[in-house]
């Protein structure tokens, strides 16, 4: 009983939240992930679509000197815990929450879990809001890569270090040859270029 | 004191106003004082008489004298409400402005039923307002200031004032003080269910659904039985009615499976008959000479988008969607992104081509432009804002930098075309996994269709020293390289960054595999290709230019069967000769048109002009482009793709969505390929 228990609280300390936001278009999907459990936060950046400075940056960050603040995540367990009894009502139906979000070709929307929360959804302002607040907090880089601003030099990031830089092959890695264009490398994302 | 009873019940009234408060001044037969009172509604909703006639003794009168005054009182007071809203209700909404005469009457009569007046002349007979007579409770007004009003009555007399939108579920107001919301009120949401359904088309109705079922969650999580439990549950019944079809919530299972058999009803056509009959007309095949206006359905998310279709004397088809371009982030005037999206389609229309051969003629209008089409030729406008580079070009919103590819894509999808490429990544909720992704040429897969399927001739100006000295050189290969095709051309940048690596060959260039060519195809195996890219770098000294080579390798991991659908593709297009649809190095672009002269490459004085030849009879598959031609109607050549689009904006993270194995199939979906 004592392991059975052990394993509940287990499960129950690791289960993380992910809160992203979703923008696909022809040209790329871009996207934003943070990764939300009671000790910890993580972002996942594909795109630098959405920052607020640009910089030219794909990987993984996490918040240096700051937290995510208690009363946000209690909002989204709030509203992730009324998407999944909506989720369960629906299911009894062979129908979803997911079913029932609106969509359009390319129309941004924020995902929680596995629920897509469209624009038109009474949730979305109030995600958005929290999306934009973990947005604007100091997030240190741990891996991926960053180009430098004269898009020349390539650096690559393991556990927060630089461990190598390169020259950035721009023909190869751009869809135009000179910006603006969007870039990629491997598959870590695409970085929109000027 | 006492004086102003008599005052009060032999009523000279004269009235002035003010804002919130009538006052009546008057006098009493009996009496020669007059006195002036001020009738306003306190924060409770109560009328209020300062100073508070009817709680004054009355001694020295008759019953006949009281009745004869109350009477005249109410009538003077309804005068003076009158006199109030002539002077000051012409654009105020202040608690007088906004009552009717009759609510006043009840409010005067409740106040007099109430007070000290009527225990000492219990047979007075008060003038009795209409509202009481007819006997309709519920047309008495329902205002926050009523005692016995609610807030369901007050959301209630809102939403008929139209002060507050049904449609908004989360819509906040505020009664007594207290915080609610338009869902708190399942009553008044299920009255306005066929009200707010009916200028919906079947997504934004499923999204209000979705919207009421969150603010319900708490009830429909709950086990047991309740009153309210059961309301809920009849308003979702009636709003899955309006979404399904008639048989409401019996359909719902069946009709997630997605198949449009299932003939779903638009919800126009539950509420109205008109809509019948139009339905009728755009399903008629056009005759040369006639047209239709589709709207986009509510019976399907993206069956159709809001066009006009012609078909022209001669046979082939006209398409026109009017667009209203909008600043945005982005710099760009908006007649610059309508001039650019005229070009692009007039550069693809030629291609836009059907099975039979007939031809789509695809244009974009402005709404001003839209009004001078005689009536029952006007498409309903879209709104396109104009964003930054760099911005995620959506069908609602173009990047300034957008190009031709795009843009086509984009204004497609404004007939109905849907997205067919690969969208499964599992670390994004599996986001549109049941999308069947097609292998065909499409433009609404891979943009670089466009290039393929539309020639184009591109002029540059050649007086460089590079360019000069390669295009009027004699070595034809180093001509042809220049002007070919290379690498980076072929393989899209994100194919590139995913499966392939780059190695500069620095050894000599004599000797060259297929030495005329950009890109040159070393080696081919099952899961691999080895592409030779040359490229030509400018110099300073002569011969001003310099080859350049790379080898390309790109590897499909096993099972990516996506990837090596791509492979297969670059090695058909490497062993073809190409043309660059840009200028080469050291050459500067002077302008692109359609295609002007023979595929190739020309030289006249200083000029180039590269026209690029289709490597595709069209830029739309068979089906595709019988979609467009029939909205959503089926029976027109377009069923598979009806059937097999469906599936382009659904997910479902555990299985495989129930997408008929015939859906993977091309030639179901696409048709023959063209």
């Amino acid at each position: 009983m004592k392991y059975l228990i052990l394993g509940l609280l287990t499960v129950t300390s690791v289960h993380a939240t992910v809160l992203s936001q979703y923008i696909s278009s022809p040209d790329g999907s871009s996207e934003q992930r943070f990764v939300l459990s009671k000790n910890s936060a993580r972002y996942e950046k594909r795109s630098n679509f959405f920052d607020k400075t640009k910089s030219f940056s794909l990987g993984e960050f996490q918040l240096s000197n700051d937290k995510v603040s208690a009363d946000d995540m209690k909002k989204v367990e709030k509203i992730l815990s009324k998407i999944k009894d909506v989720d369960q009502f629906l299911k009894k139906k062979n129908s979803s929450f997911n079913d029932f979000s609106a969509k359009a070709p390319h129309d941004s929307f924020i995902i929680l879990d596995e629920y897509r929360v469209s624009q038109k959804s009474d949730l979305y302002p109030e995600l958005k809001e929290i999306y934009d607040r973990l947005l604007a907090k100091n997030w240190k880089q741990e891996s991926g890569i960053k180009l430098s601003e004269d898009l020349k030099t390539l650096t690559t990031i393991k556990s927060g270090k630089e461990t190598s830089k390169e020259a950035f092959n721009f023909g190869f890695h751009c869809q135009k040859t000179e910006a603006p264009t969007v870039c990629g490398y491997k598959n870590l994302g695409i970085l929109f270029v000027q | 004191m006492l004086n102003l009873i008599p005052a009060f019940l032999f009523l000279f009234l004269s009235t002035s106003v003010f804002a919130g408060v009538i006052e009546a001044h008057f006098s009493c037969p009996r009496d020669t004082a007059a006195v002036n009172i001020e009738i306003t509604f306190d924060g409770q909703g109560k009328l209020q008489f300062k100073p508070d006639v009817f709680s004054m003794n009355l001694h020295k009168y008759e019953l006949e004298e009281a009745n004869a005054c109350f009477a005249q009182f109410q009538k003077k007071v309804s005068e003076a409400l009158e006199a109030y809203k002539a002077n000051n209700c012409a654009t105020s909404k202040e608690d007088f402005c906004v009552i009717s005469q009759d609510y006043l009457n009840v409010k005067v009569l409740d106040k007099i039923e109430s007070s000290k007046l009527a225990k000492k002349f219990p047979g007075l007979k008060l003038s009795t307002p209409v509202i009481v007579i007819s006997g309709n409770q519920s047309d008495k007004p329902n205002d926050n200031r009523s005692g016995p009003a609610t807030a369901e009555a007050y959301l209630q007399d809102k939403i008929a004032k139209k002060e507050i939108d049904p449609k908004n579920l989360s819509q906040a107001f505020q009664f007594k003080n207290a915080p609610y919301k338009v869902s708190d009120f399942d009553k008044v949401v299920g009255e306005n269910i066929e009200n707010v359904f009916s200028s919906m088309n079947r997504e934004d109705a499923k999204q209000y659904a979705q919207n009421y079922m969150v603010a319900k969650s708490n009830v429909l999580k709950a086990t047991a039985p309740s009153e309210q439990k059961t309301q809920v549950l009849n308003n979702l019944n009636q709003m899955f009615g309006y979404i399904y079809g008639e048989k409401g919530a019996e359909e719902l299972a069946k009709i997630l499976e997605c198949k449009p058999e299932d003939e779903l009803k638009p919800i126009q056509d539950i509420l109205t008959n008109l809509e019948d009959t139009k339905k009728v007309d755009k399903c008629k095949d056009l005759a040369p000479g006639e047209h239709k206006v589709f709207k986009k359905d509510s019976s399907d998310y993206y069956g159709t988008g809001h066009y006009l279709l012609k078909r022209t004397k001669e046979g082939d088809y006209q398409a026109v969607v009017s667009v209203n371009f909008k600043t945005g982030g982005g710099s760009l005037p908006p007649q610059e992104m309508l001039k650019r999206s005229k070009e692009c389609l007039d550069l693809a229309s030629p291609f836009l081509k059907g099975p039979d051969g007939k031809r789509l003629q695809f244009s974009v209008i402005t709404p001003q432009e839209a009004q001078q089409l005689p009536s029952d030729e006007r498409p309903e406008p879209y709104n396109v804002s104009i964003e930054p580079v760099g911005f995620g070009t959506n069908a609602a919103s173009y990047a300034q930098d957008v190009g031709c590819p795009t843009i086509t894509h984009e204004m497609l999808h404004l007939l109905g075309l849907c997205d067919e490429y690969k969208e499964d990544r599992p670390q994004y909720g599996n986001m549109w996994n049941c999308r069947v992704v097609t292998k065909v040429p499409s433009i609404m897969r891979e943009l670089s269709t466009f290039n393929q399927a539309v020639p184009k001739t591109t002029t540059c100006n050649c007086s460089s020293q590079t360019c000069s000295s390669i295009m009027k050189g004699s070595d034809d290969n180093i001509k042809k390289i220049y002007t070919g095709q290379s690498g980076y051309d072929v393989i899209d940048y994100k194919f590139r960054n995913a499966y392939c690596k780059e190695d500069y060959i620095n050894n000599t260039s004599k000797n060259l595999q297929d030495p005329s060519k950009a890109v040159a195809l070393l080696s081919n195996t099952d899961s691999e290709i080895v592409l030779e890219s040359r490229f030509v770098s400018q110099t300073t000294a002569a011969p001003h230019y310099k080859l350049l080579r790379s080898k390309l390798t790109c590897k499909c991991p096993a099972g990516d069967n996506d990837c090596l659908q791509q492979k297969a593709r670059i090695v058909t297009i490497a062993n073809q000769e190409t043309v660059k649809d840009a200028c080469p190095s050291g050459a500067t672009l002077i302008g692109n048109s359609a295609q002007k002269a023979k595929t190739g490459v020309t030289l006249e004085g200083d000029v180039i002009s590269l026209t690029s030849s289709p490597k595709l009879p069209s830029l739309l598959q068979p089906q595709q482009f019988n979609k467009i031609l029939a909205g959503p109607c089926t029976g027109k050549g377009a069923d598979g793709y009806i059937e097999c689009a469906d599936f382009a904006y659904k997910s479902d993270e555990k299985g495989p969505c129930n997408v008929p194995e015939k859906c993977r199939d091309d030639k179901y979906f696409m048709g023959s390929q063209q």
